[in-house]
């Protein structure tokens, strides 16, 4: 039974960040395509994410851990 | 041990008696944060995360049992603390590596392997073993039909 989930979470987080945001197709003015409301919001979306949130601070640390070790 | 609670003994507190079963004190990553923060970077804390780290004491653990201690304390939910997990890894590794600590993270993937993956890996071999001793047995009983011509009044004239 897992009883300490920190390893496992900490693994997900890091495969997620290193893996690279899909490049989306630019929109082309067409008829079916989605209208550009929707887009923003799909963006606003990826921002409200809590996973992201945690990636991006993850980032902040592991850059300033990176400037201790090297220093 | 027979200290221990007797089953079903948490079900006889009335409901909401406990901190975990009342709302969330903090209900965002951002929050929750804010809170463990300050307490991590203080200089109390902080030493005593350092005498933790130098006694070997993996940081996966230290963070696991902090936020444990948060969700059992009300201060955030369950959702949250699984979320702030890898932060609250990262900062006591930024602690560690500012005061030059040799930790040990409990990130490292395990070279040994688990018992249970040696027991499954006997438990097929020994599967298939059977099974390939059983196919051989099949295959020695099946011998070719041999004919047999009875000279009946119907049958074809030889």
């Amino acid at each position: 039974m897992l009883t300490n989930p920190s390893a496992l979470m900490h693994q997900n987080l890091s495969t997620a960040m290193k893996r690279k945001p899909e490049e989306k197709e630019e929109p082309k003015n067409t008829l079916m395509g989605p209208p550009k409301k929707q887009m923003t919001k799909d963006k606003k979306d990826d921002i409200l994410n809590p996973s992201r949130r945690v990636a991006s601070y993850i980032e902040m640390l592991n850059k300033k851990r990176e400037e201790i070790i090297n220093v | 041990m027979f200290n221990a609670p007797i089953p079903g003994q948490s079900l006889t507190s009335e409901l909401g008696s406990r901190p975990w079963q009342q709302p969330a004190q903090y209900t965002t990553v951002e929050d929750a944060l804010d809170y463990y923060i300050p307490r991590i970077d203080s200089d109390e804390v902080s030493e005593q995360l350092i005498n933790v780290l130098e006694m070997g004491i993996p940081v996966t653990t230290i963070a696991n049992t902090m936020q444990l201690g948060g969700v059992m304390e009300g201060k955030h939910s369950v959702d949250v603390g699984m979320l702030i997990l890898p932060v609250l890894v990262e900062l006591i590794m930024l602690i560690g590596d500012a005061a030059k600590v040799d930790y040990v993270s409990g990130l490292e993937k395990e070279e040994r392997l688990d018992s249970s993956l040696i027991d499954l890996a006997v438990t097929q071999f020994n599967e298939q073993k059977n099974k390939n001793v059983n196919d051989e047995v099949v295959e020695e009983e099946v011998e070719e039909p041999v004919e047999d011509r009875t000279g009946g009044l119907m049958s074809r004239s030889m």
